[in-house]
């Protein structure tokens, strides 16, 4: 199949463009992971700042290695000490952090972020409940 | 090459360095990271920079040789509150607010990028840690 010389034009450009782009950033994210993790909440809802954008969410610690990681929701009805099995996707980003306990503040702190997809409160019945609202079943 | 391949090459050439240039950080304009205990003056506050940027943080006070410096600190989550004693690290950005606080109005404070803040322990005296 030929492809016409007018439109391999424009679709060099856009590889190159999308090339460029993708170098932007890159200190600050180490790409993306998906899958399930149990997870303990160390802090009621709370919120850090990433690129000026506040990101609300709960501070958790994995169940088993205790690696801390931020889990982005919207819902609110989580409680410090929940133990969850959350879904979804996770990397690292460079974020304003604020500990609620020691009030200690600190920029340009890389962090573990884990965007929820769908979360379930172990023996709750709010099983299978999704955290992100308007997502569901993803 | 005709004239309009030419001005198409350069056009896309000129399209090509605005996202290059844009991967770029801002110029540096910051000054070495430094270390004091001061006291939050104000509630927090959103204002407007000499460079025309906006900055959300507090007015805060710390004393060196004797003397007591006013400073605008700037944080991107507000949780501390008037009248707190902190000790942070952060930078002198090359740029300003002007702000009116007790007897001085529109004065001129230099502005402090925040890197790490912690409430100073009761006994500490304000000012830069030596």
């Amino acid at each position: 199949m030929r492809t016409r010389p007018d439109l391999l034009k424009p679709l060099a450009y856009l590889i190159v463009l999308t090339v460029c782009f993708s170098q932007c950033g890159k200190e600050s994210g180490q790409g993306l992971s998906f899958g399930s993790k149990s997870m303990r909440l160390a802090s009621d809802h709370t919120e850090i700042v990433i690129d000026s954008a506040k990101v609300p969410g709960y501070w958790a610690g994995q169940v088993g290695d205790g690696e801390k990681f931020f889990l982005y929701s919207l819902d609110r009805s989580y409680k410090k000490g929940d133990v969850l099995t959350v879904e979804g996707a996770f990397g690292t980003a460079t974020a304003a952090v604020f500990d609620d306990a020691t009030r200690v503040y600190q920029s340009e702190q890389v962090t573990n972020i884990f965007v929820v997809w769908k979360a379930a409160r172990r023996g709750s019945e709010k099983d299978g409940q999704p955290l992100f609202r308007g997502v569901r079943g993803k | 090459m005709s004239r309009a391949r030419r001005i198409r090459l350069t056009a896309v050439l000129i399209g090509l360095l605005f996202p290059l240039v844009s991967c770029q950080p801002f110029p540096e304009r910051k000054g070495p990271v430094e270390e004091f205990d001061m006291n939050i003056l104000t509630n927090a506050k959103s204002i407007r920079t000499r460079l025309g940027e906006v900055l959300v943080g507090y007015l805060a006070e710390y004393e060196l040789n004797l003397q007591k410096h006013r400073i605008f600190i700037s944080l991107e989550i507000l949780k501390y509150r008037k009248g707190e004693r902190l000790t942070v690290k952060g930078r002198f950005i090359d740029d300003s607010v002007r702000i009116s606080y007790g007897d001085q109005i529109n004065a001129e404070v230099p502005v402090v990028h925040i890197l790490r803040a912690a409430p100073a322990s009761p006994e500490k005296k304000l000012g830069p840690r030596l």
